[in-house]
């Protein structure tokens, strides 16, 4: 398999703090890469590492085949665009012309810029200043900003932050024609994880400052267990039930739960109603890849 | 290189700022040159000096240009849309260097033909054109480049207001601090150090104007030394940093 980016045991400290600790990476080309991890995990450290924005500790990356420690890469970086976390503006300027300065720095054409506004949905902001534009405004520019120099490679840190779901739609819809029709590998980094996976045709899933899991979409789909979500009046006597049985559970709130052991229905719902623990409603699901993910990290209890 | 120019002279160029501290030179001059014209009755007033007046206050006016030019490219992050491309920070550093020299040189540049413009059709010149004043000429751009290199550096490396408001008044703060230099009893150590640091470079220039500086060579090296070391401190410093 080709990848376009690879890390090697990258390490990152600030001060005595390690962001990143032995951090083993793999973006398969073609791929659009998403990045689950809790505030801090360090997604946003590789991000800055890969970028170029921060320098690693220790370790090392590949991107596009080149190490960052070879004069190479900086010719490599031009096939990047990226988003790290605030996108980076010139508020005094219009769109089209913080476009411009993007073209002037890439020594390019302005021609395509048009259609990058329209394709990002900032077509008809005329000359309205950045300063005035709105936060999904601003995360749309910012992705436009990425896109000027028709990346082979995007890094896209929390893409959707501020967007109405209207524009979380359209910047879905914005990342996988990329992906799909311009072949553009495409690496995410979102906590709004149901978006994630309706996206993301890999997963890396990082936990303070560590790889902890890589696998694709359909490893994912394939490990993923059904469950039985329960709303119930009190889930410490569910869970009493539960140890009963010696059923495989996990807790969310004083009336949410998932069972994950396949089991009939009706003897559990008399046990429950002989400790006094009422169902108030049933549905069978697919673990989510929020659940996977807090299942990994050991986020919630598990029996 | 060239593409990082490009983009730097648009975002100077179309911003307001610059016009804006372009005319208050401009304008000094025109009002400076007037006001002397008008209230000179014996019209013995000459306009030599007055290519020097500015020599002091020139730093704080290029800081406000081009040092808040560098800042703002921080504060709003867009330095990061150059390194992520794949431009060297030593090229980002040096670019950031060669359009805050352009603006020095634009705006000196812009004085000195106020000066002469306006100062050979109000008062005449005595001295000038001369050997000594053409010498001191290029002694006072000199101190605006390496005022400038350090204002570039303060920028760069500090990469907040901070470093725009140090590079704003560290002229005026060497000299608050220049009655240190008596507590020097040696005259020969006090003129060596009034020949090496800038700030008091401006005195020998605008009020010597008229002779060539003793300490011409020293001036020259200590500038010279001034610039090459902030830049290449300033470059290695920015090669080391970790951006937000």
């Amino acid at each position: 398999m080709e990848y376009v980016l690879q890390t090697q045991q990258l390490c990152k400290k600030y001060g005595k703090f390690n962001a990143l600790t032995d951090f083993t990476i793999n973006v398969p080309k073609g791929s659009i890469y998403g990045m689950v991890g809790r505030n801090g995990a360090g997604k946003t450290t590789l991000i800055r590492i890969v970028t170029g924005l921060n320098n690693p500790s220790s370790g090392e990356f590949t991107l596009f085949g080149t190490k960052n420690t070879d004069a190479d890469i900086l010719a490599k970086r031009r096939k990047i665009g990226a988003v790290v976390e605030t996108p980076s503006l010139h508020p005094e300027m219009s769109a089209k012309d913080n476009l411009i300065q993007q073209t002037k720095a890439l020594g390019i054409s302005d021609e395509k810029l048009d259609e990058i506004l329209k394709l990002v949905g900032l077509g008809n902001t005329g000359n309205k200043k950045a300063k005035n534009f709105s936060l999904g405004m601003r995360q749309r520019l910012g992705i436009a900003f990425s896109l000027v120099g028709d990346p082979e490679f995007l890094v896209l840190d929390e893409p959707i932050n501020g967007l109405d779901p209207q524009g979380i739609m359209e910047v879905r819809e914005m990342i996988l024609k990329l992906n799909r029709e311009k072949g553009i590998t495409i690496l995410i980094s979102s906590h709004i994880l149901d978006e994630l996976s309706r996206l993301a045709t890999h997963y890396g899933f990082i936990e303070r400052g560590h790889v902890i899991k890589e696998m694709s979409a359909e490893e994912l789909e394939h490990v993923s267990r059904r469950s039985i979500h329960l709303n119930v009046n009190d889930t410490k006597l569910l869970a009493e039930v539960l140890d009963g049985m010696k059923a495989e559970y996990r807790i969310y709130s004083p009336n949410e739960a998932d069972i994950f052991t396949p089991m009939q229905v009706t003897p559990l719902v008399l046990a429950l109603n002989e400790k006094n623990c009422f169902v108030n409603s049933m549905t069978e699901s697919h673990e989510s890849l929020e659940n996977y993910f807090m299942g990994l990290v050991g986020g919630v209890r598990n029996a | 290189m060239r593409e990082l120019l490009a983009e730097g002279y648009r975002r100077l160029f179309k911003g307001k700022r610059f016009y804006i501290v372009l005319s208050v030179i401009v304008g000094f001059a025109v009002l400076v040159l007037s006001f002397v014209k008008v209230f000179d009755s014996d019209h013995t007033a000459r306009a030599d000096g007055m290519l020097f007046m500015m020599t002091g206050t020139l730093p704080l006016l290029i800081s406000i240009a081009a040092g808040l030019l560098i800042v703002q490219d921080y504060r709003n992050n867009t330095v990061r849309n150059k390194i992520i491309i794949g431009h060297s920070r030593t090229n980002i550093y040096l670019a950031n260097l060669i359009v805050s020299v352009t603006v020095a040189v634009i705006y000196q540049l812009a004085f000195w033909l106020t000066v002469l413009a306006l100062g050979y059709i109000l008062l005449q010149f005595e001295f000038f054109p001369c050997a000594e004043v053409f010498a001191n000429m290029g002694i006072a751009i000199l101190i605006q480049l390496t005022f400038t290199s350090i204002i570039v550096f303060f920028c760069n490396t500090m990469k907040n207001v901070g470093g725009f408001v140090i590079s704003l008044i560290m002229h005026e703060v060497v000299l608050m601090m220049s009655p240190i230099m008596l507590l020097i009893r040696s005259e020969k150590v006090q003129d060596f150090i009034g020949n090496c640091l800038p700030s008091f470079q401006v005195s020998l220039v605008e009020y010597n104007y008229m002779k060539f500086p003793d300490g011409l060579p020293v001036i020259l090296i200590a500038d010279a030394l001034i610039i090459v070391v902030t830049t290449i401190g300033g470059i290695l410093l920015f090669n080391k940093s970790d951006l937000k």
